[in-house]
């Protein structure tokens, strides 16, 4: 029987297509710090994915037995051997080891189901949720869409932050970078913004991508459950990388975050994606570099530090009608110290993106949050994206707080001033009291645009400044039970009618009613 | 630097200067340059350069048992001149079980693999996928 059994196998072995061909083989002659030295590989291309093998004196019950595949990526191509940094655990890699091409560059498998996944930069699950099966190869480095592929950024993405909704709007498409010292709510605006989106139509609504670039795992653990919580989770992928990985995967991070990004933005879609941070990245680039023996240059940065971010931030675009009009839309986070704007990788980022929100200690240490300087932050391409309601509104809410701010020196000699002045002073007040707003509770733009325009009219001048916000939220509850008609018809037309006016005009004087 | 030494060195020998003169040059040099320490690791950079360059030039094929070796005799050798390996190569044949049968060659950094195990590998891999 068993006679039978091995003549069966062996007919079956030989009618195997197996196609021997000659491979082409690398060996490993130096590995240390995560990057190896390979001699062999000839014709090895950059950023080509290699697989160590394991094979070499296994069994085959051992080799089928085996799950995990060591894999390397090409970055260095040198006279007579490659580097390559070694993506895993680069205790399995040893010296004389055998390394295969896989002729493949380095792309992450994408479909549907990756949203709502917590994925690492290779694109495998690292939720404990089943495996992830991709439709299509994304590309992790690609050619970023030509001038001719793109259109204008036209349609806003709402944060749900009053500040920044009405003064720095952001447009679909649009790389708005967000900086500041630590512990100045960067990452709270980020994830806001995600939250806020769950009030977007649903087909409208953009997907969300969070990359996580070296944080600690507990931080990016608590971000997941936010935005569960708030039932954003539904709409969003986390791609996570913590600060114990390798400095590759870190590298790799917000590139499988822009791959992902592409593949949903090639369907048409709008896609946000926030790189948190880049700070992080640029300080895992330049680990690796240093690794790879390539020059440094200024702070031990490789050189071309700002082709890295250059080449990341491009691929966020408003794609034209005929390539379907998707978009990506790129909130790069920046760490500064000691509010230092000036330091290489901050200049670098501001001057690759179109616009910044500063966020700053000492706003934050005041109660001003979010701790916005609206004095200095910009939007260079998102007003044009702004919907015609919340421009209607926000004109005058920039020009009280550029005068407000002129004033503020003045505050201190209150008595001593006019009568005008003192008005512009308290006025501005209010209008600071009225933009901070309580972290993980963005508010849609409808209600933004009432509020706004209920200040503009004077609205909360009734009320102490520490009431104002207290009034906003009966103001809004009021419409809300009452006139909700007011939401429902500037969500639907993001338009301010005269019919609109007239009626928050009466609700307003309403209200007023009420509370005198 | 050790790596310019070296190949310096190796093109030295490489052009006939006996191995005697070859050697007192470089310790020569890396003296009067202040690198003296250095003798000792680009010598071993030297022996790593020639390792490399005798091991590419030598084929080796793997077998499951030696009477493989020659049974597969005709295969082995028809794999080796596609590698690229000419009657003057070397081969060293080296038994290793795990392959189950049939036989792997390699040369010069190319790979021919012709073993059961990577036969049973693809065929449990199409199964199972």
């Amino acid at each position: 029987m068993s006679t039978e059994i091995i003549e069966r196998i062996k007919k079956e072995i030989e009618s195997l297509d197996s196609a021997v061909t000659t491979t082409e083989i690398g060996v490993v002659t130096n590995v240390g710090d995560g990057v190896a030295a390979i001699d062999g590989l000839r014709s090895a291309q950059m950023m080509e994915m290699v697989v160590f093998s394991a094979d070499e004196g296994a069994s085959l019950e051992a080799l089928l037995s085996k799950t995990d595949t060591l894999y390397g990526l090409v970055l260095n191509l040198e006279e007579d051997s490659v580097k390559v940094v070694i993506l895993g655990d680069a205790s399995k890699a040893y010296e004389g080891m055998k390394v295969y091409r896989t002729k493949k560059l380095l792309s992450i498998p994408v479909s549907e189901d990756i949203i709502g996944r917590v994925v690492n930069p290779l694109g495998e699950a690292i939720d404990g949720k089943p495996t992830i099966v991709g439709k299509k190869n994304m590309p992790i480095e690609r050619v970023a869409y030509g001038v001719m592929d793109r259109s204008g950024v036209n349609e806003p993405v709402h944060t749900g932050i009053k500040a920044i909704d009405s003064m720095i709007p952001i447009g679909r498409g649009q790389r708005e970078l967000i900086i500041g010292d630590r512990q100045t709510g960067k990452t709270t605006i980020a994830i806001d913004t995600i939250i806020n989106q769950k009030y977007e139509p649903k087909e409208k609504r953009p997907l969300c991508i969070y990359v996580a670039i070296g944080q600690k795992r507990s931080k990016t653990a608590s971000i997941m459950q936010k935005l569960q919580d708030a039932g954003a989770m539904e709409y969003t992928t986390i791609v996570a990388t913590s600060a114990s990985e390798a400095s590759p995967l870190l590298f790799l991070a917000p590139f499988a975050g822009a791959a992902i990004g592409e593949y949903f933005m090639e369907q048409g879609k709008d896609v946000l994606v926030v790189f948190d941070d880049l700070s992080k990245h640029a300080n895992a680039y330049r680990q690796m570099s240093l690794l790879l023996r390539r020059p440094p240059g200024r702070e031990a940065y490789p050189g071309d530090i700002f082709y890295l971010h250059s080449r990341l931030l491009e691929r966020s675009a408003k794609l034209s009608k005929e390539l379907g009009g998707g978009s990506i839309t790129a909130l790069p986070i920046i760490e500064t110290q000691e509010g230092d704007v000036s330091a290489y990788i901050p200049t670098n980022v501001i001057s690759i993106t179109d616009g910044q929100i500063f966020l700053e200690t000492d706003l934050f240490n005041k109660g001003i949050r979010p701790a916005l300087n609206v004095g200095i932050s910009v939007s260079r391409v998102g007003s044009s994206a702004q919907t015609k309601a919340m421009k209607k509104v926000a004109g005058k809410i920039r020009l009280e707080l550029a005068q407000f701010r002129e004033l503020e020196a003045f505050m201190q000699f209150a008595s001593d001033l006019d009568e005008e002045t003192k008005a512009r002073i308290e006025s501005g007040r209010r209008y600071v009291e009225l933009l901070k707003q309580p972290q993980n509770n963005p508010m849609p733009f409808y209600k933004q645009v009432v509020s706004i325009y209920a200040a503009n009219a004077g609205m909360f001048n009734l009320v102490p400044v520490a009431d104002v916000r207290k009034t906003e939220d009966s103001f809004l509850s009021f419409i809300e039970r009452d006139r909700k008609v007011i939401f429902d018809t500037i969500e639907t037309g993001r338009e301010l009618t005269d019919e609109v006016v007239e009626k928050i005009n009466k609700a307003i004087e309403d209200f007023k009613a009420t509370i005198a | 630097m050790k790596t310019e030494y070296a190949h310096a060195f190796l093109a030295t020998i490489h052009e006939g200067v006996s191995l005697d003169t070859a050697l007192s040059g470089l310790r020569g040099a890396l003296e009067r340059k202040g690198h003296g320490k250095l003798y000792a690791p680009v010598l071993l950079e030297v022996l790593r350069t020639l390792e490399a360059e005798k091991g590419t030039d030598q084929a080796v094929v793997l077998v499951a048992k030696t009477s493989d070796a020659t049974s597969l005799k005709s295969a082995i050798q028809a794999a080796l001149k596609e590698l690229g390996a000419t009657e003057a190569t070397s081969v060293k044949e080296v038994v290793d079980e795990t392959i189950v049968g049939g036989f792997v060659a390699t040369y010069d950094y190319k790979e021919h693999d012709q073993s059961y195990k990577k036969s049973l590998k693809n065929l449990y891999e199409s199964i199972v996928k």
